[in-house]
C-alpha cells in the first residue's frame, strides 16, 4: 500500500478529522451570516436583480464590512481562522443565496494565498478564472461584474502561473445576467495585458485550485440545503388527496434522496477543508475535486426537486424555486463539471496527471 | 501511530499467520482461523475494546475503540462468524440481562463458543416488524410460545436466539412484545435452512415454534418492552457499522484504480464511487464526533441506504469493468449477489427513506 493510501486508511489519524463537526464558534458564524443576509438581503432582493439588472446596493459593502473575505486567509494578510471557517461561512451564505461577490472574492483570494508571495486585498471585490491554454485570453468569470481584481490561473507544462489583473486594465467586460442576475457572469479578455503581479507554482493545477474548489463546493452545498429546506416546507404545507403531500412516498423518498445528496456533499466539503487546513493536505486535492463534483450534483438535483415538488408554482416568477435553480445552474459549471472533477479525482488518487 | 494502535498491531502480529497480509483472500474462508481469532481478541481485550476487561474489552474511550475498529478493517482481520452474537446480542445481554443471564451467557457469546440467532422477522412481518404474531403465554414458571420466524440468520448453527413474541395479546403494535432467550435445542423448535441464492449469502432459516416452553427467568429486559430491548441492543453497533461498508467499497474499487484500461465514462463512474466511499467515511466520522460532543447526529441515518447502495454500485461496476473475462472469476458474482442483500436486511432501502423523511425531515408518516 502506498504511503498516501496508508494515511487514508489509517485510524491513527482520526483526531485530525475532529473539525468535520462544527465548533460552537463556527456554528455561531454560520448563524450570524444566515441571519444577516436573510434579514438584510432576503430573496426579494435576489428577485429584484431581474428588474434592476444589478446586485442589490449595499450587499458587497455588508460582506466587506463584516470582513468575511478575510476569513481563512493567512494572519500575515490580516486573515483569521482556516479554510474550515471559510467553508462554514460560504455554506451559510449559499443557503440564503447571498447576492454579492463573496464566493468569487474568496476563490480569488484563496488561490492567490495558495500560490503565495502575491498581494492580498480582501477589501476589493475580486474573481477567479482558469485559462484554457498557455495564454489567459478570453475568460468566462463567475460573479465577475463587480470585480476590481481578477486572478487567472494559467496551466504550464509543469505547474501553473497565477496572475493577478486590475480589471480596469482589461477593458469593459461583457456582462451576462440571463441565467442568474444575482450572480452575473462577466467575460474578460486578458489577451496581452500585463498583470499587476504573478507567481509560478510548481504544483499541479488541481492542487493549486483545491482551496477555491472547496469554497465553491461549500457555496453549492449551502444552495442545495436551502432548496431542500424549502421543498420540505412545501411538502409539509401542501395538501392533495386529503393528505400532506410529504406523506406520499413518491415525494418523501425523493426528498430523502436529496438529503442524502446534501449530506454527501457536506461531508466531502468539510473533509476537503479540514484536509487542506491541516496535516492531511496530501488528500486535500482529491477531496476538493470530489466535493466540487458532489456539491454541483446536490445543488442541481435539490433545486430541480424543489421545482417539481412545488408543481406549477415552481414555474412561476414569484416562487423561490427558480432562484435556487438558476443559482445552481450558474455556479455548478465552474472549475470543472462534476464528470470532469470525478475523473480528475481518480487521477489524483492514482498519482498521475489528469 | 498512537500507543493503542501500536499495541493492537503487536497483538495482530502475534496471533495472525505471518503471510496473512499477502494471502488475506485465502484466509477469508479459513473458519478455524476466524474462530481462534475471535477467542484471542476476547482474551486480549480487543474484541469490544470500549468494554471492561473480562468482557472482551480494555475500557478504551470511544474514539480509540473506533480507531481500533478502523485499523482492523484496514488490515482485513478475520471476520467474526456469528456477527450478530457479538454485535447485537452481547450488548443487549450486558444492558438488560439479569446477573444470572450475564454470568451464564455473555462469555460464551463473546468468545464465539455459543452462537446466537435473532428471532425477529416473521412470514407475515418483514418490513412491518411490529405486526408480528408469534405468541408467548404465561403458564406457571414458563412462557409457552407458538409461531414462526423467518430469515433467521445462522439459526441452524446457533444454540440460542433472542426471540421476540407477543406477551400481551391486547396491546397494539410495538407495545406488548417481549424478548425471550430461547434455547434452540428445546422441544417444539423446528429449524429449516432456506436454500440461498449464492454461497456468499449468510445462511438463513425458517424457525417453527410449537408450544415451546421457555422458563420465565429467560425473559430479557422488562415484560412487554421487547421493542426497546431490540432497538437499544442495535445501538452499540450503530456507530461502527459504516466502517465495514466503507471497507467493502474500497476493496471493490482498489483493483480498478490500478487497472489502466478504463474509458472516460468508466473513470467518471469510478470517481463517483470514490466520492461515495469517502462520503460514507466522513459522514460516519461526523456522526461519531457529534455524538461524542453530546449532540444528535441525524446525518447518520443516511448511512444504511447510502452505504448499501454504494456497495451495490461498486460490485456492479467491478463486473462491468471486468467484461466477459470477469465471468471466469467466481468471486465477482459472489460479491455482486451478496451486495444485493445489503439493501434488504436490517431495514430495506425503502424503509430507510421513510425513516429519513419522517425522522430527519419531519414529514408525516405514510401509514
Amino acid at each position: 500500500m502506498s504511503a498516501a493510501a496508508e494515511e487514508r486508511w489509517s485510524g491513527s489519524t482520526l483526531d485530525s478529522w475532529r473539525d468535520l463537526v462544527l465548533t460552537d464558534e463556527r456554528r455561531e458564524l454560520a448563524e450570524t451570516v444566515r441571519r444577516q443576509f436573510a434579514g438584510g438581503f432576503p430573496l426579494e432582493a435576489v428577485r429584484a436583480c431581474f428588474d434592476g439588472g444589478s446586485q442589490p446596493e449595499g450587499a458587497w459593502t455588508a460582506v466587506s464590512g463584516a470582513e468575511y473575505p478575510s476569513i481563512g486567509l493567512p494572519e500575515s494578510a490580516g486573515g483569521l481562522g482556516t479554510l474550515v471557517d471559510t467553508a462554514a461561512l460560504l455554506e451559510a451564505a449559499g443557503e440564503v443565496l447571498v447576492s454579492a461577490p463573496l464566493l468569487a472574492t474568496v476563490m480569488s483570494l484563496q488561490t492567490l494565498a495558495r500560490a503565495g508571495a502575491l498581494p492580498l486585498e480582501p477589501a476589493r471585490p475580486a474573481a477567479l478564472a482558469v485559462a484554457d491554454g498557455p495564454v489567459a485570453g478570453r475568460l468566462v468569470v463567475l460573479d465577475g461584474v463587480l470585480a476590481e481584481r481578477l486572478t487567472v490561473v494559467v496551466p504550464r507544462e509543469r505547474g501553473v502561473t497565477v496572475a493577478q489583473f486590475d480589471t480596469a486594465d482589461l477593458g469593459p467586460a461583457e456582462e451576462h445576467r440571463h441565467v442568474d442576475p444575482s450572480r452575473p457572469v462577466a467575460v474578460f479578455d486578458a489577451g496581452e495585458v500585463p498583470p499587476l503581479s504573478h507567481a509560478d507554482d510548481p504544483r499541479p493545477l488541481d492542487a493549486v485550485l483545491a482551496p477555491a474548489r472547496t469554497a465553491l463546493a461549500a457555496d453549492l452545498t449551502g444552495t442545495a440545503a436551502g432548496a431542500l429546506d424549502r421543498a420540505v416546507r412545501h411538502a409539509l404545507d401542501r395538501e392533495q388527496f386529503g393528505r400532506k403531500i410529504g406523506a406520499f412516498q413518491a415525494v418523501k423518498h425523493r426528498l430523502a434522496d436529496v438529503y442524502i445528496a446534501v449530506e454527501r456533499a457536506r461531508s466531502l466539503t468539510r473533509a476537503a477543508a479540514v484536509a487542506l487546513a491541516g496535516p492531511s493536505a496530501s488528500s486535500g486535492t482529491e477531496l476538493s475535486l470530489l466535493a466540487k463534483a458532489a456539491a454541483s450534483e446536490a445543488a442541481v438535483d435539490a433545486s430541480r426537486a424543489l421545482v417539481q415538488v412545488l408543481g406549477a408554482m415552481g414555474m412561476t416568477f414569484e416562487s423561490d424555486a427558480h432562484l435556487f435553480f438558476r443559482r445552481a445552474q450558474q455556479t455548478a459549471p465552474f472549475l470543472g463539471s462534476a464528470a470532469a472533477c470525478y475523473r480528475r479525482a481518480v487521477a489524483a488518487r492514482r498519482g498521475v496527471p489528469a | 501511530m498512537s500507543d493503542v494502535l501500536a499495541e493492537y498491531a503487536d497483538f495482530l502480529a502475534g496471533v495472525l499467520p505471518g503471510d496473512y497480509a499477502e494471502r488475506v483472500d485465502h484466509y477469508r474462508h479459513d473458519d478455524r482461523l476466524r474462530t481462534d481469532f475471535q477467542v484471542a481478541q476476547f482474551e486480549a481485550g480487543w474484541l469490544v475494546p470500549d468494554w471492561e476487561p473480562g468482557l472482551g474489552g480494555r475500557s478504551l474511550a470511544p474514539g480509540d475503540a473506533l480507531s481500533v475498529r478502523i485499523e482492523g478493517a484496514r488490515r482485513r482481520v478475520p471476520r467474526i462468524h456469528n456477527v450478530q452474537g457479538v454485535g447485537v446480542v452481547a450488548p443487549g445481554l450486558r444492558r438488560f440481562g439479569t446477573p444470572q443471564q450475564r454470568d451464564r451467557l455473555l462469555r460464551p457469546v463473546l468468545r464465539g463458543d455459543e452462537w446466537w440467532a435473532l428471532g425477529m422477522s416473521e412470514p407475515g412481518s418483514g418490513s412491518d416488524l411490529a405486526s408480528m404474531r408469534t405468541q408467548a403465554r404465561r403458564e406457571g414458571a414458563d412462557f409457552v410460545v407458538t409461531g414462526a420466524k423467518i430469515w433467521t440468520t445462522q439459526a441452524h448453527q446457533s444454540r440460542w436466539a433472542t426471540l421476540y413474541a407477543r406477551t400481551d395479546p391486547d396491546a397494539r403494535r410495538h407495545a406488548g412484545i417481549s424478548c425471550l432467550i430461547l434455547d434452540l435445542h428445546s422441544p417444539g423448535v423446528d429449524i429449516r435452512p432456506i436454500p440461498r441464492a449464492a454461497e456468499s449469502v449468510d445462511a438463513f432459516c425458517e424457525v417453527f415454534l410449537d408450544e415451546v416452553r421457555i422458563p420465565a427467568e429467560n425473559l430479557l429486559g422488562p415484560l412487554n418492552e421487547g421493542w426497546r430491548v431490540a432497538s437499544e441492543s442495535l445501538e452499540h453497533e450503530r456507530d461502527m457499522i459504516w466502517v465495514g461498508n466503507w471497507l467493502e467499497i474500497e476493496q471493490a474499487v482498489d483493483p480498478l484504480l490500478r487497472s489502466g484500461a478504463l474509458d472516460d465514462e468508466q473513470l467518471t463512474a469510478l470517481g463517483r464511487l470514490l466520492a461515495d466511499s469517502e462520503a460514507i467515511r466522513f459522514t460516519g466520522l461526523r456522526s461519531v464526533f457529534e455524538r461524542m460532543a453530546g449532540r444528535e447526529a441525524p446525518e447518520f441515518l443516511v448511512l444504511k441506504a447510502f452505504g448499501s447502495e454504494t456497495a451495490q454500485r461498486a460490485t456492479r461496476f467491478a463486473m462491468e469493468a471486468a467484461g466477459p473475462a470477469g465471468l471466469t472469476d467466481p468471486q465477482l458474482i459472489e460479491d455482486r449477489i451478496e451486495s444485493l442483500g445489503a439493501t434488504i436486511y436490517g431495514g430495506t432501502s425503502e424503509i430507510q427513506r421513510d425513516i429519513i423523511g419522517e425522522r430527519v425531515l419531519g414529514l408525516p408518516r405514510n401509514r
